[in-house]
């Protein structure tokens, strides 16, 4: 119970100051403490990487340990976790020593960047695949889409904006150039779109803040011990 | 930046109404919010997964714990889970931040003993994995694995949207996606059979959670969204004229700018 | 025939999709596709900002301001965020603005800048001094932009002057308590650069209290880190905002191009492709053009195919039922 009062005391009068700091004038001092609160709350932040870092091992511990099916992934993994930050901490103290640099960097480069690298790349195949099974005509709807869709794509790529370059640069016959539709597509309906959600994600932000920062929020979180 | 007279005005007209409703609903009136349609998607292919007999797969999506869309992510997960524990079958979560996976956990196993099926509950359900691609690379894998009848995303996500949809749809899972993450609703709704577009995963966690503040907090927003409208439109018209009668100085402009 | 052709079609694996999508990527690699770049105004305002603080510079070199390179990209992205780096960071150093780099959300970002910089000075080592005064009117017009550096520094051109033309701050996690802080202080949560050495003591950086003397940030990423920028540091730093992202981030952007919040706007290889022709390298983005180029054509192809069969099996469902 003090638990709580007390963690919900602290969090009022930190978001007090944030919303003070913001409101009152810059003469009111509170703009200069600013500079004294980003360190500490880097502090915070740190912590809790240690914080992911001691979750992960003890779920992939807990799994090689009782032999859980898959378990060789869970040690190969905390392998993998363990020996990169021994690598990054080593490179830190020692950094002329030329086998460390060497082994780091052959991780770095030749590990870790492929495979990032081969994840992402997987988009270009997988939204081709997607685009032919769901860009179909099957209402009015989905044409108005596709027919857009394929604007835009012709628009962002020079084969695509040579079908329409025998077309004035300026003047109103230049407005139906492929790149120039495109940039109309992206700057007036999607920007329209866009700002439309975004003004109930931010009013949801606020009030979620707002929520916190009185500490309403109850229910299926916060009781709960984490 | 320090607040203008008018930005106090406008956090003050925007946060008056949510605390307002919030009150109004903790002192126990209804608050009416209608049925959201994506909650039947939800429920076929539960229903699907239990006829197949094969788990299911949620994702809360890459935000932290901090973020509204994770919040409203595990209030549908919570939901997920107890239909799950309802009919016998496994709903298998992958989370990508450490501060989201206790709750999860927590949430996911709660849902199972509420519905006294608590032994059906399997740490090793919770998976933990950081890292974007690595999250993606690893929830693809595991779907591929679990064979899993029914996908689930809903939260805040980036690239790895599609690389989880097209992964589900390659095991034929019934896919059911929420997100208000603009960049993605492209992706889902046509990788997924089911997309709650924007807002929509916001009133639906509201809807499944029946807390009076989350109730109170929606129509609050909605009042917000509403003053938000009438200044577009205002300033639309007032904009308009200003071209037409072309006046030098725009009264309205100005005045939001004060 | 056809009927066979669009039954095919209806039904195909997606493993041929992703089979053909690899070779249209491919081909470009040992056929390479001559591209005319069209440059769009998002990417040429960028251009002409920095070229504007070169001047500002040059008027009032007490107060020279730097541009500054937020790396919030890595290894995932880097199809994409590379270019976009490289041809910016191109720029600077052929007219001889100061930048510097930093990364506050990705640890890897400070490592991918040095790798941008060796990229650079492994091209400009194909270079060689005499052909910036070649009789080959092509290639002295090719090299009219870097000719700039050349002509600024002399035989030397080809070093970077840590320090005084380039600094990396490094990466340190922080949350929007401390990005703010760096509006005015910088110092307070980077005392020293990626390697050690104290900041305050570059040349560059005598001048640089935080973010308010970065006349120019450019947020280079494959994350939503835009609105962190636009809601909270660039209206209280008074510093310019580009935006350099992977083109499935770029509809978000778009709002705040309009509502002139971001300067400059590049979307994905394309926005890179078309910086570089403007200052006049030919790399990684219009190099990698050709395969999105080609990409992006087949895609279109396919989902025309798809629908031709869509359309047919339709016709053909109907007229089964009729009969």
């Amino acid at each position: 119970m003090w638990r709580r009062i007390f963690i919900s005391i602290l969090t009022f009068v930190a978001g007090l100051y944030f919303f003070f700091e913001y409101v009152m004038p810059r003469e009111s001092g509170l703009t200069d403490i600013m500079p004294e609160i980003g360190p500490r709350v880097i502090i915070i932040g740190v912590t809790a990487i240690f914080l992911g870092m001691i979750n992960l091992t003890r779920m992939h511990l807990h799994k090689v340990v009782r032999r859980r099916p898959g378990w060789y992934n869970s040690l190969a993994c905390i392998i993998a976790i363990y020996v990169m930050f021994l690598l990054t901490v080593l490179q830190y103290f020692f950094p002329k020593t030329a086998w460390v640099i060497h082994t780091y960097d052959t991780f770095f480069q030749y590990v870790r960047i492929p495979l990032d690298a081969t994840i992402f790349s997987l988009l270009a195949y997988y939204i081709a695949s997607a685009a032919y099974r769901a860009f179909r005509i099957k209402s009015v709807e989905a044409t108005v889409m596709l027919a857009v869709a394929l604007f835009v794509m012709l628009g962002q790529i020079p084969m695509g904006q040579a079908i329409t370059r025998w077309l004035p640069e300026t003047g109103y016959l230049s407005w139906f150039r492929l790149e120039n539709i495109k940039l109309w597509i992206m700057d007036v309906p999607n920007s329209a779109a866009t700002r439309g959600i975004l003004f109930g994600g931010m009013i949801g932000t606020l009030a979620m803040s707002l929520r916190l920062w009185l500490s309403l929020e109850r229910g299926s979180f916060f009781d709960a011990e984490v | 930046m320090h607040a203008s007279y008018t930005v106090l005005i406008l956090i003050i007209a925007f946060t008056a109404p949510i605390i307002y409703f919030i009150v109004t609903a903790r002192r126990g009136k209804e608050l009416y919010i209608r049925p959201i349609a994506g909650l039947e998607a939800i429920d076929e292919a539960i229903g699907r997964a239990t006829e197949m007999g094969r788990p299911v797969f949620f994702s809360p999506g890459l935000a932290g714990l901090t973020q509204i869309e994770t919040l409203c992510a595990l209030i549908v997960l919570n939901h997920i889970a107890k239909l799950c524990a309802k009919y016998d079958i496994r709903v298998v979560t992958t989370i990508p931040q450490y501060l989201v996976y206790p709750v999860a956990e927590e949430m996911v196993r709660e849902a199972y003993v509420e519905q006294g099926k608590g032994d059906l509950f399997s740490e090793d359900d919770v998976i933990l994995i950081l890292g974007q691609f690595p999250y993606a690379a690893g929830s693809v894998g595991i779907m591929h694995r679990e064979k899993v009848a029914a996908c689930f995303y809903f939260g805040y996500f980036y690239a790895e949207s599609l690389l989880l949809a097209e992964g589900g749809s390659q095991v034929g899972a019934i896919q059911v996606a929420g997100t208000n993450s603009t960049t993605q609703i492209p992706f889902f709704i046509t990788a997924c059979d089911y997309t709650i577009i924007g807002e929509e995963l916001f009133a639906t966690s509201a809807y499944l959670s029946r807390e009076p503040v989350m109730l109170g907090s929606l129509r609050g927003q909605d009042v917000g969204k509403m003053i938000i409208m009438f200044l577009i439109l205002v300033g639309t018209l007032m904009a308009s004229i200003q071209v037409l009668a072309q006046w030098e100085y725009n009264w309205f402009r100005e005045l939001l700018f004060k | 025939m056809a009927a066979n052709f669009f039954e095919i079609m209806e039904r195909l694996d997606r493993r041929w999709i992703y089979l053909t999508v690899f070779v249209a990527l491919s081909i470009p690699f040992f056929i390479p596709i001559p591209l005319r770049i069209e440059v769009m105004p998002e990417c040429k305002d960028l251009h002409e900002r920095i070229e504007e603080i070169k001047q500002q510079n040059e008027k009032d070199p007490d107060n020279a301001k730097i541009v500054l390179i937020s790396i919030s990209w890595s290894a995932n992205v880097q199809a994409e965020c590379w270019p976009q780096h490289e041809a910016i960071a191109e720029h600077c150093l052929q007219i001889g603005v100061p930048f510097a780099a930093f990364s506050f959300i990705s640890p890897e970002g400070p490592q991918f800048g040095e790798y941008v910089l060796d990229s650079i000075k492994r091209r400009w080592e194909g270079i060689k001094d005499e052909d910036f005064n070649s009789d080959d009117e092509e290639l002295r017009e090719k090299l009219a932009p870097l000719k700039r550096r050349y002509d600024r520094m002399g035989k030397n051109w080809r070093e970077i002057q840590y320090g005084v033309e380039y600094v990396n701050w490094g990466y340190k996690y922080m949350d929007l308590a401390a990005l703010m802080t760096m509006i005015s202080d910088l110092y307070g949560i980077f005392p020293e650069d990626y390697k050690g050495a104290p900041l305050q003591d570059f040349p560059m950086m005598k001048q640089v209290k935080g973010f308010v003397d970065c006349a120019l940030i450019v947020e280079i990423t494959g994350s939503g880190t835009l609105l962190t920028w636009v809601m909270y540091v660039t209206p209280q730093s008074g510093s310019d905002l580009a935006f350099a992202c992977t083109g499935v981030m770029a509809p978000e952007a778009y709002p705040y191009f309009k509502s002139k919040q971001i300067i400059g706007l590049l979307s994905g290889m394309d926005g890179a492709a078309q910086y570089e022709k403007l200052v006049g390298i030919k790399a990684r983005g219009r190099k990698g053009m050709e395969s999105q180029n080609l990409a992006h054509l087949w895609v279109i192809l396919m989902v025309i195919l798809g629908n031709l069969s869509f359309l047919y099996k339709r016709k053909k469902d109907r007229d089964d039922s009729k009969k």
